[in-house]
């Protein structure tokens, strides 16, 4: 796992949007061979997908071969409604980019059969040859979607109840009105996002520093489901110095001297890539 | 590449025969996703590889296959891309049984999902012991060739439908919504309405046909303007009867280069005659036209008026109701009460014999005829006893009225009345913005006293749009004598005026302060909501009528200046 640690949330943001765009582009998509990207909603990927969007308005990101699964939806909130997250994807990424809509996924929160829903999601995910890089964020509970502590971390796509918590903590966007925020959600499982072949967490924010530390400094524990990224192999967390605040300062300063080592190792020419791969070309021995 | 394992039938790993083997194994895959069901019924029972299978009996091959499946010990199975993976390098992507039984039933119903598409890691082991390999492009073949899986969506549209659908983005503009400026925004607009993108791109997946870009100019897409009074204009008067329906051809397509995409003629006080004529020949022609601004239903601007008050008005006309509404009624005609009226706005004098429970009644027969005070002697009390009893505008405020005094407000004190008093919303008021009819003064303290209800009309006459000086209205001859005075003949009484609402909307912005965001609201969502048709025009949401005018060449020193780029409506870009 890799932990990149940054000075504030314009940073993180900053680094997790270049790591994308570097990765689409190397992975050079075509419609035969489409990147598959997992996305989240909330706070934290406002400041990623703002600098997503002024790539593509810079010419140098292009959506048309992107294929797109998000992480979870409310159930019985009408699509239209500003608050669902159809519409928060509308609004902060899909209105200013080039996706074609056949390759937006989102779970529809208003199916009639909800768990076939799920299935179907699992299905389709698979059909596109599993997703390549699953961006994502975690609550101050350490969920990842709406996987809340107690989730089995082998779960996949199903309907979850929503914890008070965080009922509590979405009440800022229904006016705070409690009894207006959905208590049912359709998500993805850990077990769906961990299949995916790299996963991005984004973390920022002192709230979050006990969760980040109880997700890498401990062991697997469903209680903290994120921590399911320790056994994935190609983990990385991106974080700012406030999520660090509950870190061992070994731990920080083992994870900083890494990444100075790898920025010492990532340029132009160098023979690793922003994703760690080693490159091999031509002219090299 | 099927192992060894117990079933003898199972084909030996030679190329030749593998490939057979293979190719069986595809075909009873594509027949297990072709079954609809995806739980398997039948208890696990150690079934040999099927040597072979029968493509005409498909639910036996699922049936076969699915066992078979649940056989396998460990859950997983590749599913390859490739058609060919001994000659080419292929890669593989794993799923497990239980992605597996999501998956093929899901597949058979939505073959649309399958793709030629390759995972994107290294190969996984070939050899894996109990592996089954699914081409992928075999089971798509199989299903698309087959009648039934053809989308609904692809079914042939005719012409006509496909145009009507197209659906055109503007992009990279500033859009005035519902009254307010978003900033690097985006319109979509398909079938002469305006859609909401987020639906269309949810729904039916389709992106837009045609973009518009504006990418480096500041451009401003505002909803189009809506004049709610004006007696004609071209050279043409809609008093004049008998050319009414060519009058309102001229105009309506004269209008769009100033950006009036919808408007309400308006007839002058007229003997009854004429109104019993002229009304259904209106309603005949109401509507949406190609190329044409859409006629809304007609201002009557009389004959109920104070006589001393008459303006340009013709004093033979003018009559009282004291027989309330039955007179209202023998005057209009039976238009008055169609369905669909050709009667939009009526303006009256509040103060005239009987006209009280005559505005009543009118209201509680049809509730979508607007009542406008005007020409009017009335004092505030009378007049505010007109708004309880139903009306909701004051046309052209300040003239043809009680002017002002500070212990008796006249109607122009209706706009600064509280709720507490009248018990009912604040009347709208029409502005005529040429800063010869009222004094930019007036105008700001008006707009400043009651903001949302100020409505930009020209009250625009025949001479409006032409060369010459003297013309027409209704009866009268009218002498225009400055750039935008026009006065009747021989007095010194104004007499409708020549202005274009471009001008009186950038008037507006110089007299009151307002931005200019404000003073399009005022010639367009408050003139739509005024006569209760917001839900369809004036304020570009989803589903509302795609009549749009596109501004652009703004000064950052000047506020009111912008300059009318493209006009569209339900859609369709104006050719002028």
């Amino acid at each position: 796992m890799r932990l990149i640690i940054k000075d504030n949330y314009d940073d993180v943001c900053r680094y997790t949007s270049e790591y994308i765009l570097n990765r689409i582009n190397e992975f050079n998509p075509s419609p035969e061979r489409p990147f598959v990207i997992g996305l989240p909603t909330g706070s934290s990927p406002l400041g990623v997908y703002k600098k997503l969007v002024h790539f593509h308005r810079e010419g140098m990101l292009s959506f048309k071969n992107v294929i797109t699964f998000n992480m979870d939806e409310y159930v019985h909130l009408p699509r239209d409604h500003p608050e669902s997250y159809h519409s928060f994807m509308w609004e902060n990424l899909f209105k200013h980019v080039d996706i074609p809509p056949q390759n937006v996924n989102i779970l529809d929160g208003n199916a009639k059969d909800l768990e076939r829903e799920c299935t179907e999601y699992e299905a389709k995910i698979a059909a596109v040859g599993g997703i390549e890089l699953f961006l994502g964020g975690i609550g101050p509970d350490g969920h990842i979607a709406f996987n809340e502590p107690g989730s089995s971390l082998s779960s996949r796509t199903r309907i979850k109840t929503l914890a008070y918590e965080t009922i509590i903590a979405n009440s800022r966007f229904f006016g705070g009105d409690v009894n207006k925020v959905p208590k049912l959600s359709l998500t993805v499982g850990v077990g769906t996002v961990m299949d995916a072949r790299e996963v991005v967490i984004l973390i920022s924010g002192a709230g979050k520093a006990l969760a980040l530390a109880k997700c890498i400094e401990e062991g697997v524990n469903h209680m903290w489901t994120v921590s399911a990224i320790q056994l994935h192999p190609r983990g990385m967390i991106v974080c700012d110095d406030d999520a660090t605040l509950e870190l061992h300062v070994k731990t920080v300063k083992y994870f900083k001297s890494i990444e100075k080592v790898h920025r010492l190792l990532t340029t132009e020419e160098s023979k690793v890539g922003m994703d760690g791969k080693v490159r091999y070309s031509a002219t090299s021995k | 590449m099927l192992s060894s394992q117990p079933p003898p039938t199972a084909p030996a790993t030679k190329p030749g025969s593998s490939k057979k083997s293979r190719n069986k194994k595809k075909k009873a895959a594509a027949a297990a996703a072709r079954n609809k069901s995806s739980d398997i019924s039948s208890p696990p029972v150690p079934a040999p590889v099927p040597a072979s299978f029968d493509f005409a009996n498909k639910s036996a091959e699922a049936e076969k296959m699915r066992s078979f499946f649940a056989n396998i010990k460990r859950d997983s199975v590749l599913v390859s891309a490739n058609a060919d993976y001994v000659h080419t390098k292929p890669s593989f992507g794993f799923l497990t049984n239980h992605q597996l039984h999501a998956v093929l039933p899901v597949l058979e119903s939505r073959p649309a999902l399958l793709s030629d598409r390759i995972f994107s890691q290294g190969p996984r082991p070939v050899d894996h012991p109990f592996s089954v390999q699914i081409t992928l492009d075999t089971l798509k073949e199989k299903m698309l060739a087959s009648p039934q899986t053809m989308e609904p969506e692809d079914a042939l549209m005719s012409e006509a439908e496909a145009a009507a659908e197209k659906i055109t983005k503007f992009t990279n503009c500033d859009v005035l919504r519902n009254g307010k400026i978003v900033k690097d925004e985006t319109l979509w607009v398909r079938g002469g309405k305006i859609v909401d993108p987020a639906s269309l791109f949810y729904e039916t997946e389709r992106g837009p046909d045609e973009i518009v870009d504006f990418k480096g100019r500041k451009t401003l897409i505002v909803p189009g303007f809506i004049d709610i009074q004006l007696n004609g204009y071209f050279g043409y008067d809609f008093a004049d009867t008998d050319k009414i329906e060519e009058s309102l051809d001229v105009v309506s397509r004269g209008l769009l280069k100033y950006g009036v995409t919808s408007f309400c003629p308006t007839l002058v006080s007229s003997p009854a005659e004429v109104y019993h004529d002229v009304l259904p020949k209106i309603a005949l022609r109401k509507g949406k036209r190609s190329g044409h601004a859409e006629v809304l239903g007609a201002h009557i601007e009389g004959p109920f008026l104070a006589p001393p008050k008459k303006g340009a008005h013709d004093k033979y006309t003018l009559k009282s109701c004291p027989n309330g509404y039955q007179d209202m009624l023998d005057c209009y005609g039976p238009s008055l009460e169609a369905a669909d009226s050709a009667v939009q706005i009526i303006t009256v004098a509040s103060e005239v014999e009987g006209m009280h429970t005559c505005i009543y009644e009118l209201k509680q027969r049809n509730k979508n005829i607007v009542v406008s005070l005007g020409h009017t002697q009335a004092r505030f009390k009378d007049a505010e006893a007109a708004l309880n009893c139903g009306a909701t505008m004051i046309t052209h405020l300040f003239n043809a009225m009680e002017p002002f005094h500070h212990r008796d407000p006249g109607p122009v004190g209706l706009i600064g009345c509280s709720l507490t008093s009248s018990g009912v919303d604040k009347p709208y008021y029409g502005i005529i913005a040429d800063g010869v009819h009222a004094d930019p003064a007036s105008v700001r303290i008006a707009y400043v006293a009651h903001p949302d209800g100020c409505i930009l009309v020209t009250d625009a006459i025949a001479a409006a749009g032409m060369e010459g000086d003297v013309f027409s209205l209704g009866t009268m001859t009218v002498r225009r004598i400055s750039e935008v005075e026009v006065v009747i003949d021989g007095t010194n009484t104004l007499a409708g005026s020549v202005v274009t609402m471009p001008y009186c909307i950038k008037n507006l912005v110089r007299f009151t302060g307002c931005t200019l965001a404000q003073a399009i609201n005022a010639a367009t969502i408050a003139p739509a909501t005024s006569i209760g048709i917001s839900d369809r025009k004036g304020t570009l949401m989803p589903n509302t009528d795609a009549d749009f005018v596109i501004l652009d060449e703004f000064d950052e020193m000047d506020p009111s200046a912008f300059s009318i780029a493209d006009v569209y409506v339900n859609g369709e870009k104006v050719q002028f």
